[in-house]
């Protein structure tokens, strides 16, 4: 008798875990994020005191995301997809994990370069990859451009992370972009030969690197530029002090930029939601939000830099639109391994 | 016979509910495993002549350096402080165990942050002493030895645990034995002790190489390319989970190759204590220069492993805390300790039930099965998920029947998946344990249980759990640490808004923010400390 009573009880508990994740709930909004930073999840609280629509967040890797928005097809629970990396939503679009938006306020904030032309993603902030270098050191007249990193002048000087890494391969397809897959092969052999040191660390080690004196100029996120100048490590800031940022290719394609980009979600069920969360991102106090705590670029044209990022100074970014880049992806990663750039 | 045989086994209802459990754990890598029939396409051609080489022998390399590393650590002072008394060894018997609390991959980031150059250390060095190193403080920590010695540090705790509940039951008449033939210790040792260990220390450093293959953190963070960052480039940067899978196939193939031959090398040798009469060790006194010494050697993995990371954490931390601990914290705390806590027992009740019926009711494919739904802790944690969603997702289409707009049930995404998830994840760390525990109790006790007219119900109950004490409690130890460290599966498979303090740990670390990072990750060690610290006095208490 006592027995029946704990199967009992047991099955009682397994269901109950179960409908726990029943969601009866009308106003909500399922986001799959693959950004993890306070600041979104500031806003999202913000977003819920201001409509009453809660949002339901799961965080995880983006690629992990993508796969399980793919196995989970219809019965995606998911409204709505967040990315760090321009590339990353491409190909879910093209996996047709995406659904167009409702165009009517994306296009007045957000300039055509940051987002999909059908409207299937949109940008709500961006990053440059730029140089960093040793102001001692270098003199920013000798920097010019990520081709001419390749020329002879800095052998053994040029530190960058390893082409695992997303910006790196974004970077890549905008160069395959630019050159084809010959000059991008020819570029990356020239980076690989002017490398301080093997690949290694992430990009904040990269800028170490150079404060150790093992290379002159990195090419690193504006982002990590920021938290470097803003770190609990007092030694972490006055390295990055000393450091200049250099905008690349200014006098023709302009400097890389990547996005953290938004969208919907093939078979979001609550699609209305999404739509108002995405235009809220874009509203200029979130976009304040992300530049200011963020040292991010706001997307929204309309909004102001904080002083740190107008110290940095304004700059021409890569015009190509960034929904172009997705085919450049697999060839730029099949490049990097020939280049031996690991 | 062969029917009469097969007969008893169809109807026996331990073997089918061992044979069930096994399959239901085995199914998601089972699924993983289905991948090795796609054909590859010009994708996985390009990885598997690029990259798969080289990541091979860094595998190697990896393994066989961190084997020789975490087997020299972990069995030596276990044997030490099961075998002698030298100042400090009751602290050292629970101390040295704690580096398994902290994930490798902070291990890593920790270390390197004591080697970089903006460490507070190298700091001093460079400003008030003038001293120039260079990039790193004495050697580029970004390495394979790096990663070897880091991955060590981290994971000799498994071998040191599972010798040290082995010696430490161990019969000191075998040793006596040896002595009045007039052995010296470290004949005794070499040539009795190690021997009779076999299993123990198998099951420890099979764990710490399943824990290499699998991870991917520190490899990825110390630019080594292994064969599972080779998983993670076919999936995450050729955008081909379908290769990736098929790379896991033939890592779970190498694995389960590798336990085979353990095995049939083992051959018919039989590990228990029959004919030994049990007396438990008297610990030897080591005088002077011989006891300091022994002090020196416990404390090197101690303090590498776990002090000098914990303060250079603690110093991370006065500098974040304010900024980054809030009122979610407790909820952190509240959600991390009671999932591991249930998932540790989930997994030594299946693993006791899966392994007392191995050992009592002879049948291969039971055996087999067994092994097979060890073999989730060899792969990467994401890969996993994997083979868990299909599986779950499967059945949430066909609960879709019972929801209606605006009303979903769905398994995907709640606690009792996640559970599931760590019980195929860690289903090894408890087996492995167990399994070598039992190794030590002679099967004619069992016989003599049953023959006496006890059910298998009770020889288990009366006979092997208390026997097993030792074993039982190291296994749920460890996967108890192990669920509070995990990281790829509670990432993808965790309900909304749900949150662990590996996760927060995590967040931080991967977006560079080291410092931020480290609040969290002394909650993780100091959550770990806790139960190491009670079960280790319920052991002590008792043996």
């Amino acid at each position: 008798m006592h027995r029946i009573l704990r199967v009992k009880d047991i099955l009682f508990l397994i269901v109950l875990t179960i409908i726990t994740s029943c969601s009866t709930d009308e106003n909500i909004v399922n986001v799959y994020s693959g950004r993890h930073y306070q600041t979104d999840e500031q806003l999202f609280r913000e977003f819920t005191r201001e409509t009453g629509i809660r949002v339901n967040l799961v965080k995880a890797d983006t690629d992990q995301l993508i796969n399980r928005l793919e196995l989970e097809g219809v019965n995606s629970p998911a409204d709505m997809f967040i990315t760090a990396d321009a590339g990353r939503m491409i190909q879910s679009m093209e996996k047709g994990l995406l659904q167009p938006m409702n165009a009517e306020v994306i296009r007045q904030l957000v300039p055509a370069n940051l987002r999909d032309p059908n409207f299937y993603w949109t940008g709500f902030t961006k990053r440059a990859r730029v140089f960093v270098y040793d102001k001692s050191r270098v003199n920013p007249d000798e920097l010019s451009s990520y081709e001419e990193l390749t020329s002879e002048k800095w052998a053994g000087r040029v530190l960058v992370r390893s082409s695992q890494n997303h910006y790196n391969q974004t970077l890549m397809a905008s160069i395959v972009a630019a050159h084809g897959q010959d000059g991008a092969l020819d570029w990356a052999k020239g980076i690989v030969h002017n490398m301080a040191q093997s690949p290694r660390g992430n990009d904040r080690d990269q800028v170490k690197a150079i404060a150790a004196g093992v290379g002159d100029v990195a090419i690193v996120n504006t982002y990590y530029m920021g938290l470097l100048l803003n770190s609990p490590n007092s030694e972490e800031r006055n390295i990055a002090r000393q450091m200049g940022i250099f905008f690349p290719n200014q006098n023709d394609r302009g400097t890389h930029i990547n996005i953290s980009g938004a969208a919907i979600t093939a078979y979001a069920p609550n699609r209305d939601n999404a739509q108002r969360l995405i235009e809220y991102l874009l509203s200029p106090g979130a976009q304040s939000v992300f530049a200011e705590q963020n040292y991010e670029y706001p997307a929204n044209k309309n909004v102001a830099w904080p002083a740190l990022l107008k110290e940095w100074g304004r700059f021409n970014p890569d015009t190509i639109p960034l929904d172009q880049l997705g085919k450049h992806l697999q060839p730029g990663m099949i490049i990097f391994n020939q280049a031996g750039w690991n | 016979m062969l029917s009469l045989q097969m007969h008893r086994q169809l109807t026996n209802p331990w073997i089918w509910g061992a044979m069930f459990a096994a399959l239901i754990i085995a199914l998601p890598l089972l699924v993983v495993f289905s991948n090795i029939l796609i054909p590859g396409d010009d994708t996985w051609m390009h990885i598997l002549k690029n990259l798969i080489p080289t990541y091979v022998i860094n595998t190697l390399i990896l393994m066989a350096g961190v084997a020789l590393l975490t087997f020299i650590m972990g069995v030596s002072t276990a044997w030490l402080v099961s075998m002698y008394s030298f100042p400090g060894r009751k602290f050292f018997s629970w101390a040295l165990i704690m580096p398994i609390a902290l994930p490798a991959y902070i291990s890593g980031f920790t270390w390197a942050g004591i080697l970089d150059y903006t460490s507070p250390v190298y700091v001093f060095l460079r400003n008030h002493l003038g001293v120039d190193t260079g990039q790193y403080l004495f050697f580029n920590i970004h390495s394979i030895p790096g990663a070897i010695i880091i991955l060590s540090l981290a994971l000799y705790p498994y071998v040191f645990l599972i010798s040290r509940a082995y010696f430490s039951r161990q019969s000191s008449t075998l040793f006596e034995v040896a002595a009045s033939l007039g052995k010296k210790q470290s004949q005794i040792f070499f040539g009795v002790a190690l021997p009779l260990a076999r299993p123990a220390i198998v099951a420890g450093v099979s764990l710490a190489l399943m824990e290499v293959l699998n991870d991917y953190g520190l490899a990825r963070y110390f630019g080594v390319d292994t064969f599972t960052t080779g998983i993670f480039t076919a999936w995450f940067a050729f955008s081909h989970p379908q290769s990736a899978l098929k790379l896991s196939a033939y890592l779970m193939i190498f694995v389960l190759a590798l336990i085979i031959l353990e095995r049939t090398q083992r051959g018919k040798m039989r590990y228990d204590m029959l004919g030994a009469a049990y007396r438990p060790i008297k610990r030897t006194t080591l005088d002077n220069p011989k006891g300091v010494l022994a002090l020196i050697l416990c404390m090197i993995p101690f303090l590498l492993g776990f002090l000098i990371p914990l303060i250079m954490l603690s110093y991370w931390s006065s500098l974040t805390l304010v900024d980054v601990v809030d009122y979610r914290f407790t909820e952190l705390l509240f959600n991390s300790f009671l999932l591991a806590a249930i998932a540790s027992l989930v997994v030594t009740a299946f693993a006791l039930f899966i392994a007392f019926t191995v050992r009592s009711f002879p049948s291969r494919f039971v055996r087999f099965l067994s092994r097979i739904s060890t073999l989730g802790y060899a792969l990467p944690g994401a890969v996993v998920a994997i083979g868990i969603l299909i599986p779950f997702l499967w059945i949430d289409g066909m609960l879709t029947f019972f929801s209606s707009p605006g009303f979903r049930i769905a398994l995907t995404g709640t606690w009792f998946a996640l559970i599931f998830a760590y019980l195929v994840r860690f289903m090894a760390v408890g087996y492995n344990s167990i399994d070598s525990g039992m190794e030590r109790i002679s099967p004619s006790l069992d016989e003599a249980s049953r023959s006496l007219g006890l059910s298998n119900m009770k020889t288990l109950g009366k006979i092997n759990i208390p026997l097993l004490r030792g074993a039982l409690i190291s296994a749920s130890l460890l996967v108890f640490i192990d669920v509070l460290k995990e990281l790829p599966l509670t990432l993808i498979l965790r309900p909304f808004n749900f949150d662990t303090l590996a996760i927060r740990a995590f967040e931080f670390a991967s977006d560079e923010r080291v410092a931020e990072a480290a609040p969290a990750a002394m909650i993780i060690i100091i959550t770990g400390m806790v139960p190491v610290f009670l079960l280790n006095r319920l052991m002590a208490g008792k043996s």
